[in-house]
């Protein structure tokens, strides 16, 4: 079951700024979308908006779906936040649950993301930040969601854990996964994505359509970027 | 609903393995030897004393829940963010709130219920109806009216401090909106319940008296009127009080809960 994402026009102001400036994409699960840009460009904004944790002033964002009241949607949050007083099986059986899946594909999540099984029942107060991660990763993953957006997901990663989990949404996008990544670490996103979308300044500045998956790539959308953040337009994003 | 009662399911989880519950549950059972000791320092009426200190326990520990527990639960998930975890889809803002809210309730029913049974059990074994003491009038479900009751007031309480964190923006503007509402619920209520008596209402213009009546109706009486006293102290109670009281309570938790949903369906998070 496939479905679009189709965001017309947002723009979302904070005050005197404007965080989004009339961002329109479409997003097919066919492909892994990357979001890529410096901080305050707009790319996790446009993710809250998306999962419609904050408002937006203008535009609008449809979701086709053939079930929307089955929709599922795996979520990873920048700044990974997880209850301190409950275990991280308990926390994944409960997303499981939320999501109507069998709460016994729990252990499955966890082996999947590489959670060592000695803190499965321990509380996530005593996780490291990685472990912290991978427990939000496999929230994110379990009962099978039809999309995952996925904000920062190889934020306090190792350089294993990073490559286990790009393999692993490799594998997900194969069992007909829709996938949105957004990350600062341009190696990853190249490896990973089909496309890539250049954010600066509230807005889509380029789509880069990713063919080799190479260094050489990696390298060319960091000079892009540069090039987009030396023009410099406050004018435009200031109100 | 299945989403609202796994919600629930899950809040309840988080509650019962908090330090700070495990706290007051030990706190639920020294209540009953505190409750002894201090009875003990008087000479008459100890079933009475000891009633009294039982209710005034079970009100402090349904305060500390909301406080330590309530607060801090819902605070961290909003201002730490913890909720956008669970907010993608399917699960709506309604289904969320809603599930806390009862999950927080459920928390608080459990600590009240261990109230109910060690206060019952106090009474029970150290005052034997034909003994020397007696129960001074105190009937057999004493222990289990004071902390049931208490329970019930502390819902309308749970329910304003449910709209405290959806409305505010951090734990710290969270926990200092609620310890005044709490403050302010103790204490007023009795002062605009002694300002509505008939010697001093016929002293005041009629403004000032719908004035001070407007008041009453806007703040949750905590200490239930006459109510708690005549729990403690085996006084009769007329049914239509008891009924008012109730109504009162349910529907302010009603109108407060409604708020809170309002306004946590259009706030950023």
């Amino acid at each position: 079951m496939f479905e679009h994402w189709e965001l017309n026009n947002l723009v979302k102001t904070y005050h005197t700024k404007k965080a989004l400036n009339g961002v329109s994409i479409s997003l097919n699960p066919n492909e892994i979308t990357g979001l890529f840009g410096t901080n305050g460009a707009g790319k996790s904004t446009l993710i809250k908006c998306m999962m419609n944790l904050i408002s937006f002033d203008e535009g609008s964002i449809h979701h086709n779906s053939e079930q929307p009241q089955n929709t599922h949607i795996g979520y990873l949050p920048e700044l990974i936040q997880l209850p301190e007083s409950i275990s991280a099986l308990q926390l994944i059986r409960h997303g499981l649950r939320l999501k109507q899946s069998d709460p016994n594909l729990a252990e499955e999540s966890l082996t999947e993301v590489g959670l060592d099984s000695a803190f499965w029942n321990k509380p996530i107060s005593t996780y490291s930040k990685g472990m912290r991660q991978r427990t939000g990763l496999a929230f994110a993953l379990a009962g099978n969601p039809s999309w995952l957006v996925l904000d920062e997901p190889m934020s306090g990663l190792d350089a294993m854990g990073r490559k286990h989990v790009l393999e692993l949404l490799k594998k997900r996008h194969k069992e007909q996964c829709g996938i949105l990544i957004c990350s600062h670490i341009v190696p990853d996103l190249v490896r990973l994505c089909d496309r890539i979308l250049i954010m600066a300044a509230g807005e889509v500045r380029e789509n880069f359509i990713v063919e080799k998956h190479s260094m050489e790539e990696a390298e060319h959308l960091e000079s892009r970027l540069e090039d987009w953040e030396k023009l410099k337009i406050p004018e435009a994003i200031t109100i | 609903m299945s989403s609202i009662f796994e919600t629930m399911r899950f809040t309840a989880l988080e509650i019962i393995r908090m330090r700070v519950f495990h706290v007051l549950i030990a706190g639920a059972f020294l209540l009953p030897i505190m409750a002894l000791i201090f009875s003990n320092l008087f000479l008459f009426d100890i079933a009475k004393v000891q009633a009294d200190v039982l209710i005034s326990g079970a009100r402090i520990l349904a305060s500390v829940y909301i406080l330590f527990i309530a607060v801090t639960l819902l605070g961290k998930d909003i201002s730490q963010k913890i909720c956008h975890l669970f907010l993608a889809p399917p699960l709506s803002r309604f289904s969320y709130l809603t599930g806390r809210f009862l999950g927080l309730l459920f928390g608080l029913f459990l600590l009240m219920l261990v109230v109910m049974l060690t206060s019952e059990a106090s009474l029970l074994l150290m005052f034997n109806p034909d003994g020397e003491n007696g129960r001074n009038a105190l009937p057999w479900y004493t222990g289990l009216s004071l902390a049931g009751f208490t329970f019930y007031q502390h819902i309308s309480l749970l329910a304003a401090v449910l709209l405290i964190c959806t409305w505010a923006s951090g734990l710290a503007e969270m926990l200092v909106f609620s310890v005044a509402i709490l403050l302010i619920s103790w204490v007023v209520p009795p002062i605009i319940l002694a300002l509505q008596s008939p010697d001093i209402t016929s002293q005041f213009p009629t403004l000032i008296t719908t004035l001070i009546e407007t008041i009453g109706m806007i703040l949750p009486r905590l200490n239930g009127g006459n109510i708690g006293l005549a729990l403690a102290h085996g006084f009769p109670l007329s049914f239509s009080n008891i009924a008012w009281h109730l109504v009162e309570h349910a529907a302010y938790a009603f109108v407060m809960f409604g708020l809170a949903q309002l306004v946590f369906s259009r706030r950023d998070l």
